[in-house]
């Protein structure tokens, strides 16, 4: 056979793995919990199932069709150059070429099914819309696409609707009937307007709580398919172990010392632990919006040490804060320092250990010591200025769970 | 296995099963190439001329760098000196051609006496010309004169590199050898502990280490796991040892050699003189039949690629070495050298080229780099030609093993971006 020698200097071991196998199998575990979701809420939904199905279509077609375009439009503004000379070069069509681009190199898809997650079932669709827009254009294209944006883009649209619309997405849990709500308070607002420390298994039992029978955003509710999923994502190593292990963890370690000084006792501080990290966005954050690789720090002490900077500031602005959640914030917060722990950990991995070993025990003393501290403040804050609250809060009649509702009933959404 | 650190944790698809446990060939040359130049491509010193008969181990001449003398590799006539593409200096210099008559007669020596000093240990591995075989071809007896404190000698069998299986292939003919080659080197260095590292898959080459070292107190065998790069030695004290040094191995008191290297003092102390023969992997998918090649070097690549039946494609590329560390060459006949361990050929529909996708900084380069690097941020430093940045990061310490390019799931050549900017980078710093 004729055979010609050709020098190529590309290499020639190539792993099996590739980003768009890991951004497809990312995609699929998102759209396992939202039909999990979605079927939640057709069982659940009773008379209102029709109304719920129909805005979870729409919404979903909105997110798709505004990422898609968002996407489509950036590309080609920030690559025309090259697609035109690849249009010459190759004589294919520049619009076709881009859009091969949005699903290859840009994953338009992942940034819309998150979004969908992070919001309640009965979210208008003007605020989906705005929502998904910031993050696309804002969040991610202007900083020139996949792999360059420093915020996730999600928790950004997020964010910005939460600032924007926290009225409408506070009322997104159920559907609007006339002025009232049907069903609506969210244990999370009535959890941060009684200042976290009750167990509240009167409202929401353990079991409740972990098989998602509540309300809340789409993705946040159900703790044991987040459970399930985000182990099935570290073991095929599309989301990093150390980013997701150390957030829960941390913020489980937090609520444990936090219970202990609360007087819960050692099994009862575990429970509470339990309950606050099923609580809210914890899980869903922990498994799909912190380990977003484009936004965290690359080596494994940065890693570390961005989830622990997470943990801290999500359990700060939950038990102190106005918000009655921090995940989305502060995640962004340590978004905004990943290139920070970059630059300060940039060096051979293996110089300066001492160095790396005690800034992660800084942290994570930092964490366990405000834990103890958060537990003795709110307990001690509540025993001093309104001891007969506590009682109410362990209420079950109609009445006091009225009162509390309309309480909160100007707080903010449930997952910022 | 640190979870802040990289090491051994990449396992790469070996194809071993190409070329190991099949037959051997062996080849006669009608020519052998043997460079007249230094690696630096200064001529020898001492230089024989054309016309000049020749026996196996016959003084070439002697290289000016190191000061170790050129062997011949075959018995007959030097025939001419020309020049030849040298892939080591990538440039063409001056080779012997020396017309083989098939009979390999040898220079006649004499078995060494069996308690060497250390300066006469010195002095025959100098004198002998023993190079390392792994493929960088280090020569031998700079590591051993050494005046720090040696603790241990590391036999490297690992041959980590896909593909290549000339260490597995020869552990069962040569471990006498070696086993004598320790015992002798171990007692001239005062050094009470020899290691013979292996990875733990290889059961038949692993048997017959475990027979030949029955009752041995002085050697032991180590397994090491399968992972790239386990066989560099750097990677392999790391793991046997647990210590890591600077620059070179003796500042933690070992030795490192080539389990090929350590056969062919063996030979030498024995007195049947070094080996001018060895074994060269022949592997790769573009290949009708991969063998291990039994062949004295100095032979022509494409001599052995069409005696054991050439490539099955139209297009392919040519290794030197195998797919990692090796380099990809430009024509084919090119003479091996006596360090290179094999050739690999494979197809070019099997490369990936230009099929990348933009970084998403997933972080799995930081978690294999085997020099702790973090290639992601020096990729991006060069990106934005940011020399001084890629310096920090350490870029002058890569050993382009290839294996950030290997496991980078964007598929971005990152290894090729590294070793293509590490000039540059040397010469911005000269400059302050």
């Amino acid at each position: 056979m004729e055979s010609q020698l050709v020098y190529t200097n590309f290499s020639r071991v190539k792993s099996k793995r590739k980003t768009s196998h890991v951004m497809i199998e990312l995609a699929s575990a998102l759209l396992v919990l939202f039909i999990a979701s979605i079927i939640y809420y057709g069982i659940k939904g009773g008379a209102d199932t029709g109304k719920y199905m129909l805005r979870i279509f729409l919404n979903t077609l909105v997110c798709f069709v505004t990422a898609f375009a968002v996407e489509y439009f950036g590309i080609i503004l920030i690559d025309r150059k090259t697609l035109k000379a690849y249009e010459e070069a190759m004589k294919q069509n520049m619009w076709l070429t881009a859009l091969k681009r949005t699903v290859t190199h840009s994953y338009f898809y992942v940034t819309p099914l998150i979004t969908m997650l992070l919001f309640p079932v009965y979210t208008p669709i003007h605020v989906m819309f705005i929502s998904i827009l910031v993050g696309e254009l804002i969040g991610k294209m202007v900083f020139g696409g996949f792999g360059s944006n420093i915020f996730n883009p999600a928790l950004t649209g997020r964010i910005f609707a939460t600032i924007c619309f926290s009225q409408e997405i506070a009322n997104g849990t159920a559907v609007k009937v006339g002025t009232d709500i049907s069903t609506g308070a969210t244990i999370n607002g009535i959890a941060n307007s009684s200042g976290w420390l009750g167990m509240y298994t009167d409202q929401l039992s353990n079991l409740d709580l972990f098989l998602g029978n509540y309300r809340g955003a789409l993705g946040e509710t159900m703790a044991f398919l987040l459970i399930i999923l985000g182990i099935y994502l570290m073991i095929r190593k599309v989301i990093d172990y150390r980013l997701t292990l150390t957030y829960v963890v941390s913020l489980f370690i937090f609520a444990f010392f936090m219970g202990v000084t609360g007087k819960h006792g050692f099994v009862g501080s575990l429970e509470f632990a339990f309950r606050q990290i099923c609580f809210g966005g914890i899980l869903f954050g922990a498994v799909f919006c912190i380990t977003d690789p484009v936004t965290s720090p690359v080596s494994g002490t940065g890693k570390i040490v961005f989830a622990l900077i997470a943990a801290f500031v999500t359990a700060m602005i939950r038990y102190f804060g106005s918000a009655p959640e921090g995940v989305a914030y502060s995640i962004l917060v340590a978004n905004m320092l990943a290139p920070v722990i970059d630059r300060m950990l940039s060096r051979k991995t293996n110089q300066k250990m001492v160095y790396q070993y005690v800034s992660i025990a800084a942290l994570s003393l930092l964490v366990i010591g405000s834990g103890i501290g958060t537990g003795l403040y709110i307990d001690a804050h509540k025993a001093s200025e309104k001891p007969e609250e506590k009682a109410n809060i362990r209420m079950t009649s109609n009445e006091k769970f009225e009162m509390v509702y309309s309480e909160m009933a100007s707080l903010e959404g449930v997952i910022e | 296995m640190n979870i802040l650190t990289s090491l051994g944790r990449k396992h790469l698809n070996g194809h071993k099963g190409l070329t190991a446990d099949r037959p051997t060939v062996h080849y006669d040359p009608d020519f052998v190439y043997i460079p007249a130049t230094d690696n630096k491509g200064v001529d020898l010193k001492d230089a024989l001329t054309a016309g000049s008969k020749v026996k196996c181990q016959t003084v070439l001449g002697v290289r000016a760098d190191f000061n170790i003398p050129v062997f011949s590799s075959v018995s007959g006539e030097i025939v001419e000196i020309k020049k030849i593409y040298n892939k080591s200096l990538l440039r063409a210099a001056n080779y012997f051609v020396i017309k083989n008559d098939k009979k390999y007669t040898e220079e006649t020596s004499k078995p060494t006496s069996e308690n060497l000093t250390k300066e006469e240990l010195v002095e025959f591995l100098r004198s002998n010309g023993f190079t390392g075989l792994g493929g960088a071809a280090f020569p031998t007896y700079i590591k051993y004169k050494t005046d720090a404190k040696i603790d241990h000698i590391l036999i490297n069998d690992v041959e980590c590199e896909p593909y290549l299986t000339t260490d597995y292939t020869s552990t069962g003919e040569y471990i006498d050898d070696v086993v004598l080659a320790a015992t002798r080197l171990a007692s001239a260095m005062g050094v009470k502990d020899v290691v013979i590292a292996i990875k733990k898959n290889k059961l038949k080459a692993i048997e017959h280490i475990k027979k030949a070292l029955e009752g041995n107190s002085l050697i032991r065998l180590v397994l090491v796991k399968d992972v790239y790069p386990a066989g560099y030695e750097r990677t392999l004290i790391k793991m046997v040892f647990k210590k890591e040094y600077n620059v070179l191995p003796s500042e933690v008191g070992v030795i490192v050699n080539n389990f090929q290297t350590m056969a062919s003092i063996g030979k030498a102390l024995k007195g049947e003189g070094r080996l001018s023969r060895r074994y060269f992997t022949f592997s790769g998918e573009a290949l009708n039949s991969p063998a291990n090649v039994y062949a004295p070097y100095g032979t022509m690549i494409n001599e052995i690629i069409e005696a054991i039946g050439g490539v099955n494609t139209s297009k392919y590329s040519i290794v030197a070495g195998g797919p990692m560390m090796g380099r990809p060459l430009r024509q084919i006949d090119i003479p091996l050298a006596e360090a290179d361990s094999g050739v690999t050929v494979l197809r070019l529909s099997q490369l990936e080229v230009g099929k990348d996708v933009p970084c998403l900084r997933c972080g799995e380069c930081v978690d294999h780099c085997p020099m702790y690097l973090q290639p992601v941020l020096m990729y991006q430093a060069l990106n934005r030609n940011d020399y001084e940045r890629a310096n920090k990061l350490g870029i002058l310490s890569c050993v382009e093993c290839g294996l950030c390019s290997a496991v980078c799931p964007s598929h971005i050549e990152l290894t090729n971006k590294f070793a293509s900017a590490k000039p540059i980078v040397k010469i911005k710093t000269m400059k302050k």
